[in-house]
C-alpha cells in the first residue's frame, strides 16, 4: 500500500508556552511493498511522523494519504484506518495485558470485528511468523516468557491484524544480536512472502543498511534525505554532522578509497566491503 | 594490583530446588583496581544476576563475594561495600529518586549521614565531572537518555566509589547518548582511577577494555583481552554474541584468502593493515 | 502538560519563594483556618488585603495565580446559586417559586469570598515552593505531631517519590493508550460497563510496568546505600531566618485583626 504526505507540519501545545513544531513540511510518497527505513536522532521527528500514519496525531497542517485517503476524511473512521497501518511501538512488551498468549494476540483481530475462525487463523499465522511456536506458548500468560518472546507476542499482536503496512519503532532495541536479528529477518520475511510495506524506524545505521529500499533521513523535523541507502550513506558528511553514523563497512571502504585503494566505495553491508576488498587485492597481487 | 572484588565459587539460583532456575554456576573471578572490565552475554546468559551479587544486591546461594576484602554476606559491611561498589542500572528513568538533579545527586552522600556542607562540596563536584553542573537545579524529565545516565553517574560518584558498574546502562539509549555514557566511563577509569565493569551485548563498546568476560548458561565462557576474544570468531557465535563489523571484515578477507595480519578493532587499524597487506603482495 | 501545570511551581526569586516551607504551610494552614471565623465585609477586606501583598511579594504574577481558580470556578459558581435559592429568610426577591433571601446572599457571598481566598492562598503556596522543599517541610513539621513523628520520613520519602514517578507515568499512560488505540481498541462508544471493560487493556499494562518500575527504583536506592532515616541527613537543611519570624508574626496579627472587625458590626 502506498503512503503520500504532503507537507505534513506537526505543532505540539498550540498557542501555549511550550509550543514546540516537531515536523515541518515533510513531504513524500513511498509504494507498495517496499521497505523504508526512518533514521534520525532522538526528538528528530521520527515518532511524531509514524504516528500521523494511522491518525493517532492529526495534521497541524497538511495531509496524509494512504492508499488514496486522505485521513483527514471524517468519515473515515478509526478502525478502517487501524486495519490497514499496523503500528509496533518501542518496547511494545508494555502492552501486553492478557492472560494468555493468543488472547493477547487476538485483541487486535478480535476489535476488528474478525470472527472466531478468522481470528483463530491470524493467530496461528501471526505466531508463526514471528518464530513462537503456536501449540507449546498459546496458553502460557505472556508475562511469564522471557524479554525478546515478550516483544514478539507484542509484534504478532499487531500483525494478527492483517495490516497492509506495518511501522515498527525501533523493534530490536534492547535485544541480543540474536534476537536483534530473528525479529529482523522476520519483518523481512513478512515484506518479501506476504508484501507488507514496512516503515522500521532505527538508530542502527547497519540494520537499516542491510535491510531497506529507500531510506528517510530526519534531522530537526525536516526530511532531510530519501533515497536509496546507497545514495544516502554516500552523504556521509552530512549524516555525522547530524549525528549520526554511516556502516562500519562503508566507513572502511571510504577510508581505503582515501588512501588511494581503487576500490569502489558505493557498498555498505559486511559481505560487499569484503567481497569488494578482496576483488581490489586480488588485482593488486601478480599473478 | 590490588582485588577490587572476588568471586569464589559463586553460584546463584531463583530457586534452589529447580535446578533451572540456577542464573550463575560456580563464577570464580577476580577484578583489580584501576580495570575497565566487559562483561558480555547474551539475554538471560546470568550478566544482570552477575552484576547485583557484586554490591550485595544479591546474595550467592553458594560460595562467596568479597569487595575490597568485605564478604557481601556481612550485613554490617553492607553499607561500606555499596559506597564502594556504585551502579548504574539499564532504564534511566527508574533510577531517579528525586525531582531535582542535584537532590537525587545528594541521596547517596545523604544515606551516609554526611554533613550538608561536605554534600554540597560532593554533590558539585560529581555534577561537573560528568559535565552536567549547569543542569543542576532542572527536572529529570527535562533531560535527555544519555544524560540521565550521566546524573546516575554523579549520584554514584558522589558516594566516592573505587568501582563503579554499568548493567545493560547503554542499552536504552540512542548512538548519541550511548557515545556520551562511554566517553564518560573511560574518563573516570583513565582520569580518575575508578574501576570500570560495563555489561552489554553491544561488542564494539568492548574494542577498549582491559579484557571481556564472556558468560553464557550461567558459566564463564572467556575471559580474555579484546584482541584475543576477537581473533578467533568462531567461539564467539555458540555464545550467540557478534563480533564488531570491522572484525567480521577482517575475518571474511581472511576466509576469502587474504591473510589480515592481526586483530583489527577500529576502522583505522583495519585499513592500515589491508595496506600493509597491499604493500605485501 | 497544559492542564496539570496550573498551581504548579513557577521559578523566580522572591521573598516568598526564599520563605522557609514550614512557614509557608503553617501560613496557609492558619489562613484557611481563620477565614472560617471571618463574617464581615471588614473581616474579607482585611484578609483580601494580605493575600494581595503575599502576591505582590511572590511576584508571581496575576494573571498566573488566578488561573487556579479556573478548575473550580463551576464548583463557586454552583454552591453560590445553591446558597441564593435554598437559604431562609426575609425575601427581598421573587420571581415564580424562586426567592431569595437576604441571608441567601450574605450566605452566598460569604462561601464565594472564603473559596476564592482558600484557593488563591493556597495556590500562592505551591506557586513559590519546590516539591522538594514542600516534601521536606512537610516531613518535618509531621516530626512535631505526636503519632505520626516515627513515620515522617518515611511518608516524606513516599510524596517525594510519588511526585518523580507522575511525569514518567503520564508518559506511560500517553503510549500504553497509543498503543492499544492502534491495535483497534475503542474507549469512546459503548455504556458504562463496556467503557469500563476498555480500561482493562490500559490498566494491566500500567499496574504491570508501575509494579516493575518501583522494584527497579527501590533496587537503585538500595544500591545507593538507603537504609531508611535513621542517621540519614539533609544537603539542604531547613532552618528558620527572621524572615520567617516576622511574617509569621505579621500573619498572625492580620488574622487576629480579621477576627476583631466582628466587634465592628
Amino acid at each position: 500500500m502506498a503512503v503520500e504526505t504532503i507537507s505534513l507540519t506537526h505543532t505540539y501545545a498550540v498557542g501555549t508556552a511550550f509550543e514546540f513544531t516537531a515536523i515541518k513540511g515533510v513531504t513524500f510518497k513511498t509504494l507498495a511493498h517496499e521497505f523504508i527505513g526512518i533514521i534520525g536522532h532522538t526528538g528528530s521527528g521520527k515518532s511524531t511522523l509514524i504516528q500521523h500514519l494511522n491518525k493517532l496525531l492529526t495534521p497541524t497542517s497538511g495531509s496524509v494519504i494512504v492508499n488514496g485517503f486522505d485521513l483527514s476524511d471524517k468519515k473515515m473512521p478509526m478502525k478502517e484506518i487501524v486495519k490497514r497501518v499496523g503500528i509496533v511501538f518501542q518496547y511494545p512488551e508494555y502492552q501486553l495485558f492478557e492472560e494468555t498468549v493468543y488472547k493477547d494476540i487476538a485483541f487486535g483481530p478480535t476489535n476488528l470485528g474478525f470472527s472466531k475462525s478468522e481470528t483463530d487463523f491470524l493467530v496461528r499465522e501471526a505466531m508463526d511468523f514471528v518464530s513462537l511456536d503456536f501449540e507449546k506458548l498459546k496458553d502460557e500468560s505472556p508475562f511469564d516468557l522471557s524479554g525478546g518472546q515478550k516483544r514478539r507476542v507484542a509484534i504478532a499482536g499487531v500483525l494478527a491484524m492483517k495490516p497492509q503496512i506495518l511501522v515498527l519503532d525501533e523493534p530490536a532495541s534492547g535485544l541480543d544480536p540474536v534476537g536483534r536479528e530473528g525479529i529482523l529477518r522476520s519483518i523481512r520475511r513478512m515484506n518479501k512472502e506476504i508484501g507488507i510495506s514496512i516503515f522500521l524506524v532505527s538508530h542502527n545505521m547497519d540494520d537499516v543498511a542491510e535491510y531497506c529500499d529507500r531510506v528517510m533521513v530526519f534531522s530537526k523535523g525536516e526530511l532531510l534525505l530519501f533515497e536509496s541507502p546507497n545514495e544516502v550513506f554516500a552523504h556521509a558528511d552530512l549524516l555525522e554532522s547530524i549525528g549520526l553514523e554511516v556502516p562500519q563497512a562503508k566507513k572502511v571502504l571510504l577510508m581505503l578509497k582515501e588512501r588511494g585503494f581503487s576500490v569502489d566505495a558505493s557498498f555498505y553491508t559486511c559481505d560487499e566491503a569484503v567481497a569488494e576488498i578482496a576483488r581490489c587485492l586480488r588485482q593488486a597481487k601478480p599473478c | 594490583m590490588k582485588t577490587m572484588i572476588r568471586l569464589e565459587a559463586a553460584s546463584f539460583s531463583y530457586d534452589e530446588a529447580d535446578s533451572s532456575k540456577t542464573a550463575l554456576d560456580d563464577i570464580n573471578l577476580e577484578f583489580c583496581e584501576g580495570e575497565f572490565i566487559g562483561i558480555a552475554g547474551h539475554n538471560g546468559s546470568g550478566k544482570s544476576t552477575l552484576a547485583k551479587l557484586l554490591n550485595g544486591l544479591l546474595l550467592p546461594t553458594k560460595g562467596d563475594v568479597t569487595v575490597l576484602g568485605m564478604n557481601t554476606k556481612n550485613e554490617n559491611e553492607i553499607k561500606e561495600i555499596r559506597r564502594n561498589v556504585g551502579m548504574v542500572f539499564q532504564n534511566p528513568d527508574n533510577q531517579m529518586i528525586a525531582t531535582i538533579v542535584e537532590e537525587d545527586v545528594a541521596f547517596g552522600p545523604e544515606n551516609l549521614g554526611k554533613p550538608p556542607y561536605e554534600i554540597r562540596d560532593t554533590v558539585d563536584e560529581s555534577l561537573a565531572l560528568v559535565g552536567m553542573a549547569e543542569y543542576k537545579d532542572k527536572r529529570p524529565s527535562q533531560l535527555s537518555g544519555g544524560q540521565k545516565q550521566r546524573i546516575a553517574i554523579a549520584g554514584v560518584l558522589a558516594m566516592k566509589p573505587k568501582c563503579i558498574i554499568f548493567d545493560e546502562s547503554t542499552a536504552m539509549l540512542d548512538p548519541q547518548g550511548r557515545k556520551e555514557l562511554l566517553d564518560t566511563m573511560h574518563r573516570l577509569n583513565a582520569e580518575e582511577g575508578v574501576t570500570i565493569i560495563h555489561i552489554t551485548h553491544y561488542m564494539e563498546e568492548l574494542i577498549t577494555a582491559s579484557r571481556i568476560i564472556a558468560l553464557n548458561e550461567g558459566k564463564v565462557a572467556f575471559d580474555k583481552t579484546p584482541r584475543d576474544a576477537f581473533s578467533d570468531l568462531s567461539a564467539l557465535s555458540p555464545l550467540n554474541l557478534a563480533a564488531p563489523e570491522v572484525v567480521q571484515i577482517a575475518d571474511g578477507l581472511k576466509i576469502a584468502g587474504f591473510p589480515i595480519e592481526g586483530t583489527a578493532l577500529s576502522c583505522e587499524e583495519l585499513v592500515e593493515a589491508i595496506w600493509q597487506l597491499k604493500q605485501s603482495l | 502538560m497544559n492542564d496539570i501545570t496550573v498551581g504548579q511551581y513557577y521559578p523566580v526569586d522572591s521573598p516568598m519563594h526564599r520563605l522557609d516551607p514550614r512557614t509557608k504551610l503553617k501560613g496557609v494552614f492558619l489562613y484557611v483556618m481563620g477565614l472560617f471565623f471571618v463574617n464581615n465585609l471588614y473581616g474579607y477586606g482585611i484578609a483580601f488585603i494580605l493575600l494581595c501583598v503575599c502576591v505582590a511579594c511572590s511576584k508571581v504574577p496575576i494573571s498566573y495565580v488566578l488561573r487556579s481558580l479556573k478548575p473550580i470556578l463551576m464548583v463557586i459558581v454552583f454552591t453560590s446559586i445553591i446558597n441564593l435559592v435554598w437559604t431562609q429568610g426575609n425575601v427581598v426577591w421573587q420571581m415564580g417559586f424562586i426567592k431569595i433571601t437576604d441571608s441567601g446572599i450574605s450566605l452566598a457571598a460569604n462561601m464565594a469570598a472564603r473559596l476564592v481566598l482558600i484557593i488563591t492562598g493556597s495556590s500562592l503556596l505551591t506557586l513559590t515552593t519546590t516539591t522538594v522543599a514542600l516534601t521536606d517541610g512537610i516531613e518535618m513539621l509531621l516530626r512535631k505531631v505526636p503519632l505520626l513523628s516515627k513515620v515522617s520520613h518515611e511518608i516524606g520519602m513516599m510524596m517525594s517519590i510519588a511526585l518523580s514517578f507522575i511525569p514518567t507515568l503520564t508518559e506511560e499512560l500517553d503510549r500504553i493508550v497509543k498503543a492499544q488505540k492502534s491495535r483497534g481498541a475503542d474507549f469512546e462508544s459503548g455504556n458504562i460497563a463496556a467503557r469500563a471493560k476498555a480500561m482493562i487493556p490500559i490498566l494491566v499494562p500500567l499496574f504491570v510496568s508501575a509494579i516493575q518500575r518501583a522494584s527497579e527504583l527501590a533496587m537503585a536506592m538500595e544500591s545507593r546505600c538507603y537504609t531508611g532515616g535513621t542517621n540519614r541527613t539533609r544537603m539542604k537543611e531547613l532552618k528558620y531566618r527572621p524572615a520567617d519570624h516576622l511574617s509569621m508574626t505579621c500573619l498572625v496579627a492580620a488574622l487576629a485583626a480579621c477576627y476583631f472587625t466582628k466587634a465592628l458590626v
